[in-house]
């Protein structure tokens, strides 16, 4: 790397990104399925098969960002065989969980042809997806020279905003269609209640892993360094519009036990996805700093 | 359970207290250097390495981010204004040597820093590489075999010494080797005659290849005119630089940091002072595995705490639905 460049910069920012959402939209998607397939049908196909395209954007983005991406099997090859690197790991999970989204997504085309086996692909895709959404985490977190990311939170703090995320785009997906948002009112009055919780478990996570941080200078770098937008990205985007903003409108939804007015619901869901975005270009730069 | 799969261990480079005892290493003495540069100029003729005409690929926005995080290169927040040049490592330049002025009183010192990779005894960039294209090699070096690398960037992420560089032109990392291939290159002594003139034949032998006397040292210390970086088994090269800091009340660096390294440094001023990472002390397989057991632990943690509460919530429907159709029974 040159002087002042970033060696992990877009491509890396997209990867993470696409494979958090990929991963909640998974999680969000089975779980309707084994819940009631037949009623959440449209959802589900939608939730899985963007899943799936994201999933494959996400390692797609993840080769062509390596200065050599013809040799990107290597790292494959060496991890059956060897297993070096610890930051590594995951690629094997996100090979599977990848393979495991295009596969359930291709028997939603016709769901009800072959349950059984598609039921088998949706417990192996919910399973893989738990760790493909930690693992933009786990990759901080073994990077052992950036001080930001050693806690062991991070990946969990990445899995929370990603399904977060995840619920944002379910619930547009939802509110968007008048007949939708009329038949799912039951299901987007869970959503809140889920939404409230996670964002409470999200909230603790975070505070947590700004108190655990080995070194408190690359915190207050985080809160204070305008450049390269991490703190104002942290705290407009992720604790305002990310955490605060749905905080507010999921609780007086949650108390209410009614859903909100498709306008808040919109500003809602929007918000979840512009949060799970900025924690994580305000983690990614902030802590190259250090 | 750990992450770390055992056969990734530091076993497969020989166990971290053999490389500690039987690796060769070099000895930095800031006291003796004189700031010639010619360790600099032996290093690139040795790698072939091209000269750097101008700073290539500066990005003003990160460089600003990273003032305001850690201060203006150079010595505690002050900015370069020494002679240091190149001013920082890349791709092609696998060693600099970093001028310090420190004001004194009414004098001015010049300190003269090594600024390279240290080779650490159990490298974090080696646990960083996916594909094993870095390695550690039981005499010391820690080398990148450039024909295996995919240009991750892993190993810059994990170096706690800001070593590795992206050569961007061949998408791969790159980095001081120690001279791998000089110091592996074992030289061999011709024994007894044995053949006739028509079929001359010599017994050779290797010499051992731990000692300094008969090895082709690293470029660098070959070439370094007043002994000011030595080269020699690593127990050695400890008890020199433990002597020579305590002789000169100097400071060491490199013994402990990341666990320890293959290159040790003996200041005469604070390493902090003279703009060296300040660097966790315990060895990178240590700190990994912590932070992955205590990862394991909390989703341990969650997973139980989620099954107590789905249990507790179906134990409380099953109650409701037991109520329920008692009094339907009713």
């Amino acid at each position: 790397m040159a002087a002042g460049q970033f060696s992990w910069d877009i491509p890396v920012l997209v990867e993470e990104y696409v494979f958090g959402l990929a991963a909640g939209l998974a999680i969000i998607g089975v779980l309707l399925s084994l819940r009631d397939w037949r009623r959440f049908s449209s959802l589900i196909r939608t939730s899985i098969t963007l899943s799936a395209v994201l999933a494959v954007v996400g390692l797609i983005t993840l080769v062509i960002e390596l200065g050599r991406p013809e040799r990107a099997a290597y790292a494959i090859v060496n991890l059956l065989l060897l297993g070096t690197s610890v930051m590594s790991r995951t690629v094997p999970v996100l090979m599977i969980f990848t393979g495991a989204a295009v596969l359930s997504a291709l028997f939603w085309i016709r769901p009800a042809s072959v349950v059984k086996i598609r039921r088998f692909f949706e417990v192996v895709l919910l399973l893989s997806a738990f760790p493909a959404g930690l693992q933009a985490g786990i990759l901080l977190m073994a990077a052992s020279k950036r001080l930001l990311w050693q806690t062991p939170i991070l990946p969990y703090l990445y899995l929370f905003t990603g399904i977060l995320a995840a619920i944002g785009i379910v619930g547009l997906l939802i509110i968007r269609n008048t007949k939708l948002y009329e038949e799912f009112t039951d299901l987007l009055v869970d959503m809140n209640t889920y939404t409230v919780v996670l964002l409470a478990v999200t909230g603790l996570a975070t505070i947590a892993h700004l108190v655990f941080v080995e070194s408190p200078a690359a915190v207050i770098n985080l809160l204070t360094n305008p450049f390269p937008l991490a703190a104002p990205t942290f705290y407009l985007g992720y604790i305002i519009v990310g955490l605060g903003l749905p905080a507010t409108h999921s609780y007086i939804a949650f108390a209410a036990r009614t859903p909100l007015s498709r306008n808040i619901l919109l500003r809602l869901y929007i918000s979840l996805i512009v949060g799970a975005l900025a924690l994580r270009v305000s983690m990614l730069y902030a802590g190259q700093l250090f | 359970m750990s992450l770390i799969p055992e056969k990734a261990t530091q076993d497969r480079f020989g166990t971290y207290e053999e490389v500690a005892r039987n690796s060769l290493a070099m000895l930095f003495d800031q006291d003796l250097c004189i700031g010639c540069r010619a360790c600099q100029v032996a290093c690139k003729r040795w790698n072939e390495r091209e000269p750097l005409y101008e700073q290539a690929g500066r990005d003003p926005v990160a460089e600003l981010g990273r003032e305001i995080a850690k201060g203006k290169e150079g010595y505690a927040g002050a900015e370069i204004v020494s002679f240091t040049n190149p001013q920082n490592l890349e791709a092609h330049t696998w060693l600099t040597m970093k001028f310090d002025e420190f004001g004194d009183g009414e004098t001015l010192q010049w300190l003269f820093t090594r600024v390279s990779c240290m080779h650490c005894v159990e490298a974090p960039c080696v646990y960083g590489c996916p594909t094993t294209a870095l390695w550690k090699y039981p005499e010391g070096p820690v080398v990148v075999r450039t024909d295996l690398c995919i240009g991750c960037r892993n190993c810059i992420e994990t170096c706690p010494f800001d070593v590795p560089r992206m050569n961007f032109e061949l998408g791969v990392v790159e980095k001081c080797t120690l001279c791998a291939d000089r110091i592996s290159n074992k030289p061999i002594a011709v024994g007894s005659f044995k053949g006739d003139t028509y079929n001359p034949q010599f017994e050779i032998k290797n010499i051992f290849p731990y000692s300094s006397h008969n090895l082709l040292e690293p470029a660098c210390v070959e070439t370094c005119p007043t002994d000011a970086l030595k080269w020699g088994p690593r127990n050695e090269i400890v008890r020199m630089a433990r002597e020579k800091a305590q002789r000169i009340g100097g400071f060491l660096y490199g013994l402990e940091e990341a666990g320890g390294t293959n290159v040790i440094y003996v200041l005469k001023r604070p390493p902090e002072e003279l703009g060296l990472p300040k660097v966790y002390k315990e060895r990178p397989s240590t700190r990994t595995e912590r932070l992955v057991s205590q990862f394991n632990a909390l989703g341990l943690a969650g997973v139980l705490m989620l099954g107590v509460v789905g249990a507790v919530r179906w134990l409380g429907e099953r109650k409701n639905r037991i109520l329920k159709n008692n009094g339907k029974g009713k």
